[in-house]
């Protein structure tokens, strides 16, 4: 019996101890990610790296705001409507953006707050993609002049976000030089902890040295760009002629107009009709051919598709649409601006407008169901009005007065309404002409806020601030009216230059995780 | 509780050899209802000889030669030892107690003794939870268990509710228990990507055995990695060997009411209101009465009376060498909202059986099909159903039969809001027509969960066991969403319609070896050993087209062509776990009790150097009760059971993510072009984080064991914590945070259940059940110390997590209706609502608005109370008399308050939308006395500090609710009839309330509603949350 039951045990012992040798030959912890690469791996083919330049630009179109939530931060969509929101151009229909058309801000209202959190993730990641391409380089995995271009992508961007950056947190440049604070000029990636702190013992540099540091990356980029690129990637991908045009923006900004002539030389033939060298830009000679990425004008635009872009909350089409062609209609042409007599009745650019029976809206982005049209960032109309503006100032009114014209009389087509040299006593009557124009031109593209900021403190143009705006209660659809042009009441106050809401705060998340810019705040928040 | 004695029954049979001398017979009843007591367990002492007594109570067993002594045991009765001395027939009294010492609890990888135990843990029956038509059975869990909190944060239909054991104890980490179901962990959270869903409401409340919640570290240091959130074990019902087959059938029919509701104004006061912020901002009146003086109530339009229905039958019983559990339930539930429904079709069926006296083999597998149809509850969403309600306005109608191409529905003719019948604007912001968007937008997730599991067991020698179990979870859901493309969500896109396939598959191998024995009636040895390896996979892919040619391709399925514009999409991750385990339980004669249990464990989520850790339990009772001078003492008749208990552990916790450490680029699309981008921060350095857990407990017992009392006190120190150490936005990192090893975190408290018989009498009996938990919370460090602050919280070292961080509100300027706070420094400043500036406020110049000031974000900020609740319990009432029985459940929360964001940002709004009522008590001339500024249109976000906390609208949140109420009635054996003739063995009839009363002093719905789902550091926030759900119901339970 006992021998019996040994035997049994002993079998059993066995089976049991089988079972266990079988399982702890099991690997079940040795996982790889599936949805993601890891960090060493990106920059080590020549096509991941063309992949890693593309992907850069997403950080552009579709930064994270609160919570995740994908509207064109901040240049899928945001920095338009952001941009005309602070400016009297066009109003402010619902709570959406009131606090910035309202100059209500403060350091958690979410709009400033993402445009800041937006713009600096998107200079991390021109960064990242700036010191990969140059390892990817030095590692022999690309040629130079490949890593070049895509260090080039990365600057350009990161030029763009900074400047985006001093428009809205710093005082513009003509004030004392650009000695005021900007913002902290980040030029190493962050990757790590490590890395982070860093990072934080850098504050705000000057506005000049943030300047200088555009322009260094500008120049770079024109060395290393290609002048063109082909299909879509034309404009939505930086070129040597999107850093030019960019360098005149921003040398307009410094109030530099022989630089903004010089580097607008490189792109705009000396006379009429203008056209570019580099890239083969010209006017679009149609008035909505500009809307589409590959117009012969797009010079550097943001790319939105169907699969990917800002949403229902966020596109240009859906924001600034007309809602009785299904957009959404929260930013509105102001009848203040459409009954400006400057705004000749003939013009053109007023077919670009549509009316829902109590407002007008833009009809410049026309995808309302898909939601895929570019952002106009750079269009080679801008470039002639800032060559053309910068040789106003500068003396050469011919030059300034046929840039004018290229672009205006595209749409002023009745002769008698189009610009001589008669039309101005002074220079200053041209160039107060060009900013009109601008204005014009550039409705619901969102370019009006940059105008303001660096011209309030303009000794002949001054917009001494933010202006004063009417609100959507204060104006019926009988107040859009050419014949009378009605007077209507402006119910939001202008803010002087002087009030700290001139510029958006810091946001509060910067203070609280960043002891450096936490003593650095824009005075009065 | 008849199961319990399964172990003993199966010994009894698998024996199988009798010295038969001779026979007793007797039969037992309960003292209280003199009521035969079926299940009464009759064992020889000394023996393993014995057996269970019938439905009349009674037993007949054989007694050996050398028998003397019978035990009766029955779990919830007092056990009773009575000598033969020489009769053939003894019949027994046994009188109930409160304290079930000889209970077997589920332990991890195991079963114990509850006089065995030496670490703390809560069990919670079966038929505590499942009485009750509930969406799920873990938010019937609330107040059930000392020390176990369990939050319902709204009342939508398929939400999961928060859970945390011990409070929370990791800041960035998952903070939820480990739930294993029949020795599976298994899939939690919401797996749908279109409707809220809890994938626990798969599990059939009723198949419910008991709930073990194991809450110090040497409960769940087996746990080892898994153990730092502790651990909820639920087993299933499973058959008897021996007994026939017994059916039951149970059927509650009731309806879902929404418990509270909104303060709103009226269409009246609405225009006044409103027109009053526009003049104020110097605009004109813009709010007009609509058609016939329309009064809206958008309320009236998403709540609804929702009818909710169950059903369950269930067949149980086994032979001599199996035993069988199946059981099927069907339930509907309507929500309380409009459009809010769950339904579940579960089956169950657990079996076992004996292939021969060393093996044993058996299953339990359930299958479930659970369809949750969801709503837009968005708090900031244009479509959300209560935001809208609350701000839609009352004087426009919510029909207009003339507007046939919006089906009758009032809606602007663009499509694009709400119609604004004879206001000069729409509401603002595009509010929707809830009423449309609930009619016509569908939102649904339906699983089909397969969960269970299949071991064998062999017995090597007596005692020694091997088993091997592998179990799976594995769970399909389709999600479903389709939006009308002419108002609401789908306008934009003229259509949406989302189909989302998500896959979760976990598998689950456990080996372990056990050794369960007595030696020399003296030394028990509970030794188990193990490995375990797991793997799971979570897939999904979705379609979705927008731009339909037609309405009635948005029905149920995308159709081939039907829609212009085609995405879709997916992901994949994956985890693995492998661990080798050890336990021992050694007590000595049942007096001096010590265990031991160690743990080692892999994990796939942490970089190969790390990835491995070692974990360690250790615990020790003493049983004083058990000790001859204590028996012998007079103390022994008060107090019959007393036990000391402590143990020490360190768990760690997985819930980090899949990859926390790994340095990453996802995919990044920019438009028409494909490209890949930076996406999360590495950090090949990153450790386990890891708990240690300290516990000392006393359990007490009273008269007899008519009175049981547990006391705990714990400290939980959590170190090394996987914090997602947030980075300043302007360094760019990927999601503002970097995952690193920094902080830790302090859970302490003291918990005490009460359990006690308080009156047993004549026939009547009040059986009380009280727990009562005080948890203090303590962020102990972070990174350099440095506060993490969210919205409306700050983590801050010292505090507990998630305080809430804001402006400290002072009041109205009676001078002007500017709102006034006070500044770090103490001073006080006002907004100016005329101008949209801040002005130093003086309380000798109130008038005075001259002197520029600040309210500043970064330095005037200050600590404003903490969010998670100090204590929170529950009691339980019991009353019995004859066949009649009433049960009463209060539970109750405090010490913790409620950011009430619905009041701040959509009661007091500053737009053209309606408004609570408390926004007519606002300033409107000089001297006023008052807590609502001034209005003026457009300016809430100073006016309200919106987004940011304010001290005006901290509540605290103490509320104690009347949870359950329920009267039954068991029919009395003698109505119905002969079992033998009509089959039905027992009948009851039973009508509840669940959430019938509520004492809180908080202003909004509810105080228990939590807007940011299972956070750690953001709780106690009402943004537009919807209210909990009202549930009257009465069934029948049916035996046969």
């Amino acid at each position: 019996m006992n021998t019996f039951l040994n035997k049994i045990s002993a079998r059993r012992i066995s089976m049991a101890a089988a079972v266990l040798f079988f399982l702890t030959s099991c690997q079940v912890t040795d996982l790889e990610p599936i949805a993601f690469f890891s960090e060493t791996t990106a920059f080590s083919t020549a096509d991941r790296a063309e992949l890693a330049a593309i992907g850069m630009y997403n950080a552009a179109q579709s930064g994270t705001f609160a919570g995740g939530q994908i509207r064109g931060y901040p240049f899928g969509a945001a920095n338009v409507e952001q941009g005309d929101m602070r400016g009297e151009d066009m109003v402010n229909q619902a709570l959406f953006y009131q606090i910035t058309y309202e100059a209500t801000y403060t350091p958690f209202s979410a709009n400033n707050v993402w445009m800041w959190n937006t713009l600096f993730a998107l200079i991390n990641q021109a960064n990242i993609v700036i010191e990969g391409s140059r390892g990817a380089q030095t590692e022999g995995l690309l040629p130079a002049d490949v890593a070049s271009a895509y260090e080039a992508e990365g600057r350009f961007m990161r030029a763009m976000a900074y400047h985006e950056l001093l428009i809205h947190f710093a005082r513009p440049y003509l004030e004392n030089n650009g000695a005021s604070q900007g913002v902290p000029i980040r030029s190493a990636a962050v990757t790590s902890a490590s890395k982070v702190d860093d990072a934080i013992a850098q504050g705000r540099n000057t506005v000049a040295e943030v300047y200088a540091f555009i322009l260094e990356d500008l120049d770079f980029c024109e060395s290393a760009l290609p002048d063109t690129r082909n299909g879509i990637e034309k404009s939505v991908r930086a070129t040597k002629g999107a850093a030019i045009a960019l360098k005149t923006r921003v040398k307009l900004h410094k109030g530099d107009w022989a630089g903004v002539i010089s580097e607008g030389n490189k792109i705009v033939s000396t006379s009429a009709p203008f056209s570019s060298p580099i890239g083969g830009y010209t006017l679009d000679g149609s008035l909505t051919g500009p809307y589409s990425n590959t117009s012969a004008e797009a010079v550097f635009y943001i790319d939105n598709s169907t699969t990917d872009n800002p949403g229902v909350n966020g596109a240009l089409p859906a924001m600034l649409g007309n809602p009785a062609q299904g957009g959404r209609g929260l930013v509105l042409v102001s009848p203040q601006f459409y009954n400006n007599p400057l705004w000749l009745d003939g013009d053109l650019r007023r077919t670009l407008l549509s009316n829902n029976g109590r407002s007008y809206f833009t009809d410049k982005y026309v995808d309302k169901v898909g939601r895929s049209d570019s952002n106009p960032i750079l269009r080679y109309a801008e470039v002639l009005l800032n060559v053309a503006e910068a040789e106003a100032r500068n003396g050469g009114s011919t030059r300034a007065l046929d840039l004018l014209n290229a672009v205006r009389n595209r749409a002023v087509t009745e002769e008698a309404n189009q610009f001589t040299a008669g039309s101005f006593a002074t220079a200053n009557e041209l160039i107060a002409a060009i900013l009109m124009e601008r204005r014009i031109e550039f409705l619901a593209e969102g370019k009006r806020w940059g105008d303001i900021h660096r011209l309030a403190n303009d000794p002949n143009f001054t917009t001494g601030g933010i202006p004063s705006k009417i609100r959507f209660a204060d104006y019926a659809f009988t107040d859009y009216d050419l014949v009378n042009r009605p007077a209507v009441n402006n119910s939001v106050a202008a803010i002087p230059y002087s009030d700290f809401r001139f510029l958006w705060p810091i946001p509060a998340d910067e203070l609280a995780q960043n002891p450096t810019l936490a003593a650095q705040q824009n005075p009065g928040y | 509780m008849k199961r319990l004695f399964l172990l003993v029954v199966v010994g009894v049979l698998s024996l199988g050899f009798i010295y038969a001398q001779r026979t007793v017979t007797g039969t037992v009843t309960d003292e209280t209802t003199s009521q035969p007591l079926e299940g009464v367990a009759v064992v020889v002492k000394g023996t393993s000889i014995g057996i269970f007594t019938d439905a009349e109570g009674k037993y007949r067993l054989v007694v050996p030669d050398n028998g003397d002594v019978l035990v009766f045991s029955l779990i919830s009765h007092a056990r009773q030892e009575i000598e033969i001395a020489g009769r053939n027939v003894i019949d027994v009294v046994m009188s109930v107690t409160a304290l079930q010492v000889d209970e077997v609890v589920v332990i991890g990888y195991g079963t114990l003794q509850r006089k065995s135990l030496t670490g703390a843990l809560s069990s919670v029956k079966g038929e505590d939870i499942s009485a009750f038509p509930a969406p799920s059975f873990d938010q019937m869990l609330a107040g059930r268990a000392a020390g176990l909190q369990v939050t319902t944060n709204s009342g939508v239909l398929g939400e999961a509710p928060r859970i945390r054991i011990r409070g929370t104890n990791t800041i960035s980490s998952g903070a939820d228990p480990l739930i294993v179901i029949d020795n599976v962990p298994v899939v939690t959270g919401d797996q749908s990507g279109a409707a809220a869903q809890n994938v626990l409401a798969d599990i059939n409340p009723n198949d419910i055995e008991s709930v073990e919640v194991l809450k110090d570290g040497s409960a769940t240091a087996i746990f080892g990695s898994r153990a730092a959130n502790g651990v909820i074990l639920i087993t299933t019902k499973r058959g008897k060997l021996g007994e026939g087959a017994r059916v039951s059938y149970d059927a509650n029919i009731g309806v879902n009411t929404a418990a509270s509701r909104l303060d709103l104004l009226n269409a009246e006061e609405f225009i006044e209101i409103a027109n009053e912020k526009f003049r104020n901002a110097g605009q004109p009146d813009q709010a007009f009465p609509g058609p016939g003086n329309v009064d809206t109530d958008w309320q009236d339009l998403i709540f609804r009376n929702g009818v909710t229905q169950t059903h369950n039958l269930s067949i149980s019983g086994g032979s001599e060498r199996t035993s069988y559990f199946f059981s099927t339930g069907f339930s509907d539930q309507q929500g309380a909202l409009i459009a809010n429904n769950l339904k579940r079709y579960s089956f169950r069926g657990n079996v076992d059986h004996s292939l021969n006296r060393a093996i044993k083999i058996g299953t339990s597998l359930s299958l479930t099909r659970s369809i949750t149809e969801g709503l837009n509850t968005g708090s900031n969403a244009l479509s959300g159903n209560l935001v809208g309600a609350a701000r839609l306005l009352p004087n426009v109608r919510a029909l207009d039969p003339e507007n046939t191409a919006f089906d009758g529905y009032n809606i602007t003719p663009d499509g694009a809001a709400l119609g604004q019948d004879n206001n000069l604007r729409p509401v603002d912001n595009n509010f929707t027509n809830q009423s449309f968007v609930l009619a016509n937008n569908q939102f649904r997730a339906a699983n089909l969960r397969v969960l269970g599991n299949a071991y064998g067991e062999l017995k090597i020698i007596d005692g020694l066991k091997l088993r091997s179990q592998i179990g799976v979870d594995m769970l399909n859901n389709e999600g479903f969403l389709s939006w009308d493309p002419r108002h609401g969500d789908g306008r934009g896109a003229n259509g949406v319609l989302f189909q989302q396939f998500v896959f979760v598959s976990l598998w689950n191998w456990q080996n372990t070896l056990n050794f369960n024995k007595i030696f020399a009636d003296a030394h028990d040895v509970n030794f188990v050993a193990g490995y375990e390896a797991q793997q799971r996979v979570d897939r999904n892919f979705d379609a979705q087209g927008s731009n339909f040619s037609d309405l009635f391709f948005l029905q149920e399925n995308l159709i081939d062509g039907s829609y212009g514009n085609q995405f879709s999409g997916g992901d994949a991750t994956h985890n693995g776990f492998d661990s080798y385990f050890a336990r021992v339980n050694y007590g000595f004669k049942g007096k001096y009790l010590i265990g031991a249990s160690f743990r080692n464990d892999g994990i796939s989520s942490l970089a190969e150097p790390n990835r491995r850790a070692n974990f360690f339990g250790a615990s020790a009772g003493y049983r004083i009760s058990e000790e001859s001078f204590f028996k012998n003492s007079g103390i022994s008749k008060i107090i019959s059971e007393l036990k000391l208990r402590g143990s020490f552990a360190q768990v760690g916790n997985v819930d980090i993510g899949n990859f926390p450490y790994v340095g990453s680029f996802g995919a990044a699309q920019y438009g028409d072009l494909t490209g890949i981008a930076f996406s999360q921060a590495g950090n090949a350095d990153l450790q386990w984080e890891s708990a240690t857990n300290i516990n000392v407990g006393v359990d007490f017992g009273f008269l007899n064991d008519r009175l049981g009392l547990v006391v705990n006190w714990f400290n939980n120190d959590v170190d090394n914590l996987v914090l997602a150490r947030p980075t300043p936005p302007s360094v760019g990192v990927p999601g503002n945070s970097i995952n690193q090893n920094v902080g830790a975190i302090k859970n302490s408290g003291i918990e005490v259940e009460l359990n006690a018989l308080t009156v047993t009498k004549g026939g009547f009996s009040w059986s009380t059940a009280f727990n009562f938990a005080y948890i203090k919370n303590e962020v102990v460090a972070l990174n350099n110390d440095e506060d993490i602050i969210f919205t409306y919280h700050i983590n801050r070292v010292g505090e507990s997590i998630g305080t809430f961080y804001g402006f400290e509100w002072y009041g109205v300027n009676q001078a002007n209706g500017n709102p006034i706070w006070v500044k770090a420094d103490g001073s006080l400043v006002q907004y100016n609502v005329s101008t949209g500036q801040y002005r130093v406020y003086t309380e000798e110049n109130p008038e005075d608005v001259s002197t520029a000031g600040t309210l500043s974000a970064a330095t005037d900020r200050k600590l404003l109370g903490n969010s998670n609740p100090l204590w929170q319990g529950g009691w339980n009432n019991t009353f019995s008399y004859k066949g009649l029985s009433l049960q009463i459940f209060f539970r109750y929360v405090g010490g913790n308050y409620i950011m009430n964001v619905t009041r701040q940002a959509t009661l007091l709004n500053m737009g053209f939308q309606n408004n609570g009522r408390e926004i007519l008590e606002r300033w409107t001339e000089a001297g006023q006395q008052t807590n609502v500024p001034k209005l003026y249109a457009g300016r809430e976000a100073a006016i309200n500090n919106t987004g940011a906390a304010d001290s005006r609208f901290i509540e605290p949140g103490d509320f104690v609710r009347l949870q359950n109420a329920t009267l039954s009635y068991e029919l009395p054996k003698s109505l119905l009839g002969n079992i033998s003739s009509t089959g039905i063995r027992s009948a009851r009839l039973f009508v509840q309330g669940q959430n019938l009363l509520t004492f809180s002093q908080y202003s909004g719905l509810d105080p228990e509603l939590n807007s940011v789902l299972n956070t750690n550091s953001q709780f106690g926030l009402d943004n537009n949350t919807n209210p909990l759900v009202r549930t009257l119901s009465g069934g029948i339970s049916l035996g046969f």
